[in-house]
């Protein structure tokens, strides 16, 4: 597909050849996890591998779940004494309300 | 961990007092955050808020945006996988050239893109833009 003549394709004459479908789509999104390798301790990994069994699950997905947590757990500590409400009364100014019409008044 | 794509248009109803939205975007802002959901934004929606932030002269607000991701209260999502935004962008613009009518801007179109495709875990969008409510 030559980008330079997108303007002078017509609607029903262009088919969108790099347009994904679902499985293409699924595609992606397994390629976006990336295969890495943990040491972990017997009794962790046994543990893991009957909680797997027990909620019908994969030893994969426990562990990133368990990865997920903890990192929901320390990486938002410190930002939850943010409060955006207070520092949107100190900084926010009169724009004329253009929040809406963001492209126009970008590419105008 | 839940993730929140944040659109240009939730940005600038924060900055701006007198959008309709502003209350609307700090409370938004703010329940994320209280429910630890992480922020981001793609490096689109930062062109396109520091561009109208620079546009119109609004300074202070340009540096509180610099440091609000400086200091990780919005993500700036970067790509680790070069190959893989590559395909996120041409599927972006083959749905842009296939849309017609309808006025989605790229960066609305990568966004919808890039969720789907999940390059986060459990990620949705928040936006404003009627031209982004109408595609979804």
């Amino acid at each position: 597909m030559n980008l330079h003549n997108l303007s002078t394709i017509t609607q029903n004459e262009y088919q969108p050849e790099l347009a994904l479908d679902k499985d293409a789509l699924y595609s992606i999104m397994h390629h976006a996890m990336k295969k890495t390798q943990i040491y972990l301790y017997q009794d962790q990994i046994a543990s893991l591998k009957h909680l797997a069994l027990t909620q019908q699950t994969s030893y994969a997905e426990l562990v990133r779940k368990a990865v997920s947590d903890y990192l929901a757990k320390v990486e938002t500590k410190s930002d939850k004494a943010f409060n955006w409400i207070e520092h949107a009364k100190k900084i926010s100014v009169p724009m004329g309300g253009i929040s809406q019409r963001i492209d126009e008044e970008l590419y105008q | 961990m839940k993730h929140l794509l944040v659109d240009s248009s939730v940005i600038v109803s924060f900055y701006d007092s007198t959008d309709a939205n502003h209350s609307r975007a700090t409370q938004d802002l703010q329940l994320n955050n209280l429910a630890n959901v992480k922020l981001w934004v793609v490096s689109h929606v930062v062109d396109e808020v520091s561009s109208i932030l620079l546009k119109r002269n609004f300074d202070d607000q340009l540096h509180d945006f610099i440091e609000l991701l400086r200091m990780g209260r919005i993500n700036l999502y970067l790509p680790l996988d070069l190959s893989r935004e590559r395909t996120l962008i041409f599927e972006t613009l083959a749905r842009l050239a296939a849309q017609g009518r309808s006025k989605i801007s790229f960066t609305d179109m990568y966004q919808m893109v890039f969720v789907s495709s999940q390059q986060l875990e459990d990620v949705s969008i928040i936006s404003y833009d009627h031209h982004l409510k109408n595609a979804n």
